[in-house]
């Protein structure tokens, strides 16, 4: 992952999963410190909403707690709470297309969250320009359906490589790309006001 | 991933897909131009005190979680108890009513007691009676 390439191998996380597990509870909220902030991020990414991610990033460090007598420790820790994260990113997504899809109504035009602009943008007509910006993606994303979306987020936000991306997804590279590819083209076409082109088999499918 | 790593590896993904026949020339300049126009805030950070609220409701999950298995020893216990309660406020029952019923059949025995002995005077004075008047006769 981009950032864990420059990190140095942080071991000490399995040690304290393996205290947690052994019932220290006290050793859970340093590890929850130390992962916290690109969780949230993660979860924001995928979700959109603030208070969504929050409640997500809870429920995945709750489930990192429960599972922590049956952890296995390969590779670096992130990368199993990343997977956990995006699994349950990806389901809370389905859900929401359920619940929808069940209330028989379209997404209102202010479902995409609002989305604040950032407290160093240099003045309100910058702060405007990137929030239209943001909320344009926001909303590019949003039309994409749960994989493309997972697959676009974790490479152009997450900065993850194909490989990282396929190993988190549990899916093969060559699905990576076709699913990266088909979403943006998807978003080529929105953006140029032009029906999104489908070009394989499988995208038809 | 930098600027120039976006722009290599999707470009590397285009030529991929080009050469899969997915993409021309025009098409994959309009992705790339999508791709660079995504763009979303910085994420902020996890509020203050998230860690220790995460930390303290997995630990009210665990204590939960921890309770359950030893449910079945404590409805085994509670029901136990109360088998034993059930059989100590029998017998204790079993002995005030006990006590009652003597008590109330002494109170019977008593009355009847009185109630034939009051006949038994009754008669035994009708009897004097009558005995009196043929002895007058």
């Amino acid at each position: 992952m981009g950032d864990e390439r420059a990190e140095p191998a942080r071991d000490d996380d399995w040690a304290a999963l393996e205290r947690v597990a052994a019932g220290d509870a006290d050793a859970f909220t340093p590890l929850v410190e130390r992962h916290q902030d690109r969780l949230v991020a993660l979860c924001q990414r995928f979700l959109g909403d603030r208070e969504e991610a929050l409640d997500a990033a809870q429920e995945v460090f709750l489930r990192v707690f429960c599972h922590a007598g049956r952890a296995r420790p390969r590779g670096r820790m992130f990368t199993w709470i990343y997977r956990i994260g995006v699994n349950h990113c990806l389901n809370r997504l389905r859900r929401r297309r359920i619940v929808r899809f069940l209330s028989l109504s379209p997404p209102a035009a202010g479902e995409t969250p609002a989305i604040e602009p950032a407290s160093d943008a240099p003045g309100a007509e910058a702060a405007a320009i990137a929030r239209e910006r943001w909320q344009r993606t926001r909303r590019a994303i949003d039309s994409l359906g749960a994989n493309q979306r997972a697959v676009l987020i974790l490479a152009k936000f997450e900065g993850l490589s194909q490989r990282e991306i396929a190993a988190t997804l549990g899916i093969s590279e060559g699905a990576v790309e076709s699913r990266l590819v088909r979403a943006m083209r998807r978003l080529a076409a929105a953006q140029e006001g032009a029906p999104p082109r489908v070009a394989t088999r499988r995208a038809r499918a | 991933m930098s600027t120039d790593d976006d722009v290599r590896e999707i470009r590397a993904l285009l030529a991929g897909n080009r050469r899969t026949g997915g993409a021309d020339g025009d098409a994959a300049s309009a992705l790339e131009r999508a791709w660079h126009a995504l763009e979303l805030p910085p994420a902020a950070a996890a509020p203050a005190g998230f860690a220790r609220r995460v930390a303290a409701r997995a630990g009210s999950e665990r204590a939960a979680a921890l309770g359950l298995p030893l449910s079945p020893r404590l409805a085994r216990l509670a029901a136990a108890s109360a088998v034993v309660a059930g059989i100590a406020g029998g017998i204790v029952l079993g002995l005030v009513s006990t006590a009652t019923a003597s008590a109330s059949e002494g109170v019977e025995s008593d009355v009847a007691w009185a109630a034939s002995s009051f006949a038994e005077e009754l008669f035994d004075g009708l009897a004097a009676a009558a005995e009196g008047e043929e002895a007058a006769r």
